[in-house]
């Protein structure tokens, strides 16, 4: 029965192509120039090249001012003439030169930035990993400590240390700092694996905090090694909160580029707020803090 | 007929055979003229009679004693025999409101096969009951004299006459309905009984005359034709019963579950319909005694085999032969039953598919093949007791190799396919069915099932470019073994006819290997060469093994009020173990039903719950889906299930049904998005497992007719299917694969003369619902520089062109000496539309860069010729 098989082409007329509209990728974060990477959606079935716009205009617009980008040619991206003001709602327009394709994101509110309420001391240990070295896995729980301006609550955290190392000065062996810093890497969440997607790009991890209630989230991370003479020391952490915008659009971003060719899985939904294009207006808002391991 | 009565006590005077009749004659009257004619010596007394009631009766070579219990009983006497003399006595007010049990079995008269869910019902329809899965009947009784009625599909409706004043056991044995030009009265009975629980039988007969695939009559294809069933094109993917998932459907075969029915990867079930006895889907609201499901029960029975004479059948269509045999091991005591089933297609394909490959400049083979063996034993210890084992063994193998070399502007291209699949189902069950006392059953079933299956595909594309190579390559690998061995009693009481207790209990243990693998240069796997092989993968996927036990019990009860009223309700309790998490749940079960001469009603509702589930790639049922049990990460599928039917018979020959459905789900699995499945040694893989909820609903009707010239059923489904998942399609809820808004199906049947008959089959059904990119974005990734990903704005967001079908065959029955012969020809897809099954996104091989978007279809018009041989 398998050669009795007919394939036809299909006939995509009946859904509405994206091809020809403006992609654009735009995150606000309070204080800052917005920066935006606009070009225009391909016929999937026909792709060469990226097609970037540099004649589009672009805007910022909330209740109370107009923000236009330029062109920076150098970056192939979109910047702001004047910083983000946290307090404002937002709304990005942008347009080819024959206005024919205009765009409008969804109204975005810039989210207020908050710090890690940690419930119990971060736990180290230290284990042989894969490559038969040694690695310091750090766990601790913590919860966000109150509401912040978003119906549900998203994150994106990066810890990050200063690696040390020995060296013999005048026959006396001593822990220096070795100039180096590394990025912690996720090992993951037992409660709610997929709460937390990792970026390949930065280390940094995305999660959704509202899936764990008013409950304690476990963290738990790992160093990539941790060689003879090596100490931990207080973990910087950087912890965005986002808008949901950033977070599903990053998240399909993220599985999109791991997705494999072959294998078993659905395909990747693109996230977009974008209306009449494809993208997303987004937010963070970062904070620095510390974790102090005694 | 009836072959034994034990009503009354043998030798006495009562036993002596008379025919008697009079009109309106006194009751002294009467005893003094059925002693004359009987010669026996009759004693009463005039002063018991004070009455004014005649008597009216027309007995023929009726026992003596069952005559004067008719005449008397009004009259609140009866009978005693006294040294050899009949006295006729006051009836003790105790005889008289005691229940008494009549009861028994109700088989086929030429096989003494035992027919499950006969209809026994009084002749006035005041009291009426189904005998239990295996033709055991128990029915209470008031002292008196009755009428009762037996009733299969398929069989000559029977009956008996009879005063019942101790309890008492009757096998009842029915004649094969052969008469096809007879005026047919739809038994209301049996249309009421359908709707119970949202239930739809399949008799045999039925299963011959649904549409068939290339000859090979079908159960689920019988089945995917009733209100609120779907399936993929041509039947592929499984069943989605009420907009449920193909995997929340549990397939019972002989009570055995089975994981995956298809042969010909879904197109042909693996139930060969030369075994069955019937079939029963239960789409609705489940009893208590049921579980482990969110959507559907479908329970296939075989054949126990013929106990009183030798005989078989073989047969062949255009793609399989088939070949049974059957008959007793100890006449009327104990039977055996084998039948064996093959594709003789192997060289067909082989030869097509040479010829395919010299059209298409390529090199390679193709072969196919599947098959099943079904085997079962029984024995009657004795009247009440029967034991039966039964075995089923099928399997099918794919494998295909094919490579091409191309040249275009001195650009050389290679495209390599090899393709190895192998499933199959290995079924093993020792049953013993007991009737305890007079209205007690008990059923234990000990049981195997074993689902294997293994694939490999490894794909290669290579260009080479005046000497820059472009060399793609990949190998998926999956293999699962999914073993279930459990134990199952079940127990029922029928206290009253009115009332009847059911309970048991049960315990499976499940073992699960899985191994899930893909490999691809493209993924970094450089050093594996550029042809891996199954063994290759094989040890570098570990499977990953796991047992967990589930225990179960249940307790239901049925209370009927009058005979218009039946009240079902029950609890179904389970406890799931994995490691030493243990997993509790309680689910409630209740149906009400309201009989009235010419309509029926019903409502029910069920919390279900369900511990495995497969992980399906493209939701469409294949034998690469992967059966996984709830563990710790995995929580098992919770779901409520409502559904109501309202029913008509209209005229003696018209019924109407017309029901609505709601149901959720909640937990069920799904593969991730852009995932890179990897099931290997330990349980990791089980933390990218999705988990989203599901809802469905929809309003069915469906109209049914039987005349002496036709029959036919037509039936319409409005249904919505959606799901709604955290971590798919941006939380957005989305349309179910199989989310069809509108389906009917129809068929019709002409009964040209008593042995011709012409059917034609009809099916409308929505599109399927596939995902669609709809643009593309090209973007840097180093260091292998620009890639393109397309983009998908929503899933299931394109609709298939609808489903539409239209078969013809002619069915031409006759019997000889040598037995009965069934022909069959017919035309299936006569419209020859493509019916699309999947939806296929390449790139083409001359330019990665460019995607092309094809939608399968599998099945052209095809004629097909069927012979069976039945002796």
């Amino acid at each position: 029965m398998v050669l009795f098989a007919c394939e036809e082409p299909v006939d995509l007329s009946s859904i509405e192509s994206e091809s020809g509209k403006i992609l654009v990728e735009c995150e606000l974060t309070p204080g800052h120039k917005a920066e935006a990477k606009l070009y225009t959606i391909g016929d999937f079935t026909q792709l060469e090249n990226i097609n970037y716009e540099e004649n589009a205009t672009l805007k910022l617009v909330s209740s109370e001012d107009e923000l236009f980008f330029k062109y920076d040619k150098s970056r192939k991206i979109y910047v702001s003439e004047h910083i983000v003001n946290p307090s404002y709602t937002y709304v990005l327009i942008g347009y080819l030169e024959n206005r024919q394709k205009e765009i409008k994101s969804n109204l975005i509110s810039l989210p207020s930035a908050q710090k890690l309420a940690f419930s119990s001391s971060p736990k180290l240990k230290k284990v042989i990993n894969e490559k038969g070295l040694d690695q310091v896995n750090i766990s601790f729980s913590a919860k966000i400590p109150s509401k912040v301006n978003l119906e549900k609550y998203y994150y994106r955290i990066k810890l990050e240390r200063k690696i040390f190392k020995q060296v013999v000065i005048q026959g006396v062996p001593e822990t220096i700092y070795s100039g180096k810093t590394e990025v912690l890497n996720f090992l993951g969440n037992d409660e709610i694996p997929l709460a937390f997607t990792k970026s390949d790009s930065d280390g940094s991890i995305l999660f959704d905090a509202s899936r764990f209630g008013n409950e304690n989230i476990n963290f738990n991370f790992a160093t990539k090694s941790f060689l003879a003479g090596d100490k931990m020391e207080n973990i910087h952490y950087t912890l965005e909160t986002i808008t949901e915008s950033t977070y599903r659009y990053l998240v399909s971003k993220i599985k999109q580029n791991n997705a494999s060719n072959s294998g078993a899985s659905d395909p990747v939904i693109n996230y977009t707020n974008i209306q009449n294009g494809y993208g997303y207006l987004g937010a963070s808002s970062p904070v620095l803090d510390s974790i102090v391991i005694k | 007929m009836f072959s034994m009565v034990d009503l009354l006590s043998q030798a006495n005077p009562a036993d002596v055979i008379i025919s008697y009749k009079c009109l309106n004659k006194p009751l002294p009257v009467v005893l003094k003229e059925l002693s004359k004619k009987s010669g026996s010596n009759i004693v009463f007394s005039d002063s018991k009679f004070k009455s004014k009631k005649t008597v009216t009766i027309n007995a023929n070579n009726e026992r003596l004693g069952d005559v004067l219990n008719v005449v008397l009983d009004p009259y609140k006497l009866t009978i005693e025999i006294i040294e050899g003399v009949i006295v006729v006595v006051n009836a003790r007010n105790q005889e008289i409101f005691k229940e008494y049990t009549l009861y028994g079995t109700v088989s086929d008269k030429a096989t003494g096969e035992l027919l499950p869910y006969a209809a026994v019902y009084l002749d006035d329809r005041s009291q009426g009951i189904y005998a239990n899965e295996k033709g055991f009947f128990a029915f209470k009784l008031l002292r008196g004299t009755y009428k009762i009625f037996f009733n299969y599909l398929g069989y000559d409706t029977d009956s008996i006459s009879f005063f019942i004043k101790r309890d008492s056991m009757v096998d009842i044995q029915l004649n094969l309905t052969t008469t096809h030009l007879k005026e047919v009265t739809v038994q209301e009975d049996l249309s009421k009984s359908s709707y119970k629980y949202g239930e739809d039988f399949y008799s045999k007969e039925k299963i011959y005359k649904a549409s068939s695939l290339l000859g090979e009559s079908d159960v689920l294809r019988s089945i995917i034709t009733t209100a609120g069933v779907s399936s993929g094109a041509d039947g592929f993917g499984g069943l989605s019963v009420r907009g449920g998932n193909n995997d929340q459907n549990l397939v019972l075969y002989d009570g055995v579950p089975v994981q995956n029915t298809g042969h010909a990867f879904g197109l042909i079930s693996i139930f060969s319909s030369t075994v069955i006895k019937d079939a029963r889907l239960i789409k609705g609201a489940f009893p208590a005694r049921y579980g482990g499901r969110l959507s559907s029960y479908l329970d296939v029975k075989t054949k126990d085999g013929n106990k009183t004479k030798f005989g078989g059948e073989i047969g062949i269509s255009t793609i399989a032969s088939h070949a049974t045999i059957e008959g007793p091991i100890v006449k009327n005591k104990a039977s055996f039953l084998i039948s064996y089933r093959r594709t003789f297609a192997d060289p067909t394909i082989k030869t097509v598919a040479e010829y395919i490959n010299q059209q298409s400049q390529s090199e390679g083979s193709t072969g196919y093949y599947f098959q099943d063996l079904n085997a079962k034993i029984s024995f009657d210890l004795n009247k009440k007791n029967q034991i039966s084992i039964s075995f089923y063994k099928g399997s099918d193998n794919f494998s295909s190799e094919n490579s091409a070399k191309k040249t275009s502007s001195k650009v050389d291209f290679l495209d390599q396919n090899n393709n190895d699949f192998k499933w199959g189902n290995n079924l093993l069950s020792l049953h013993w069915n007991a009737q305890v006392g007079k209205n007690q059953f008990s059923k234990l079933i000990l049981f195997q099932s074993k689902w294997d299956n293994s694939f490999f595909k490894f794909q290669r594309n290579a260009i080479d470019s005046m000497g820059k190579v472009n060399d793609i390559y990949t190998a998926d690998f999956k293999h699962s073994e999914f073993k279930v061995r459990g134990i199952k009693w079940d127990y029922d009481i029928q206290i009253k006819s009115s009332n009847m207790v059911r309970f048991g209990a049960g315990i499976n243990q499940n073992q699960s290997s899985i191994g899930y693998n893909n490999l691809s240069n493209l993924e970094g796997f450089l050093n594996y060469p550029a042809s891996i092989s199954y063994d290759t993968i094989e040890k570098i996927t570990k499977p990953y093994n796991y047992t967990t036990s589930e225990y179960y019990g249940y307790v239901e009860e049925e209370i009927s009020s009058g005979k218009n009223i039946v009240f079902n309700i029950g609890v179904h309790t389970s406890v799931y173990k994995i490691d030493s998490l243990y997993r509790p749940s309680i689910q409630p079960r209740a149906s009400l039903s309201i009989y009235g001469d010419f309509s029926w009603f019903n409502i029910s509702g069920s919390y279900n719950r369900q511990y495995q589930q497969s992980l399906s790639e493209n939701g469409l049922g294949f034998p690469s889906d992967l059966w996984v049990n709830a563990s710790r990460y995995i929580k098992p599928a919770d779901g409520y299930n409502f559904s109501s039917t309202l029913g008509f018979l209209l005229g003696k020959n018209t019924t109407v049904n017309f029901g609505g459905y709601y149901k959720t789900m909640k937990n069920i699995i799904s593969l991730g998005e852009g995932q890179n499945l990897v099931i290997g040694s330990n349980d990791v893989w089980q933390k990218s497992i999705p988990f989203g909820d599901g809802k469905a609903y929809g309003a069915e009707l469906t109209i049914a007719n039987q005349s002496k010239y036709a029959n036919f059923e037509v039936n319409f489904t409005y249904s919505k299917s959606n799901r709604q998942f955290e971590d798919l399609n941006n939380a957005k809820t989305f349309k179910y694969r199989f989310d069809r808004r509108y389906m009917a199906n129809g068929n019709i049947e002409f009964k040209l003369n008593p042995n011709l008959n012409l059917i034609f089959t009809g099916t409308y059904q929505e599109g399927a619902k596939v995902t669609l990119p709809t643009g593309g974005v090209v973007e840097t990734k180093t260091p292998a520089g620009s890639y393109i990903y397309p983009i998908y704005l929503g899933k299931n967001n394109f609709t298939f062109r609808d489903y539409i079908r239209l078969d013809v065959a002619f069915s031409y029955v006759s019997k000889t000496k040598s037995g009965s012969h069934r022909f069959f020809a017919g035309v299936y897809n006569v419209l020859n539309r493509k019916n699309p099954i999947y939806l296929q996104l390449d790139r083409n091989t001359f330019n990665l860069n460019i995607y092309e978007v094809n939608q399968v279809s599998v099945l052209p018009l095809l004629p097909a010729i069927s012979y069976t041989l039945t002796f």
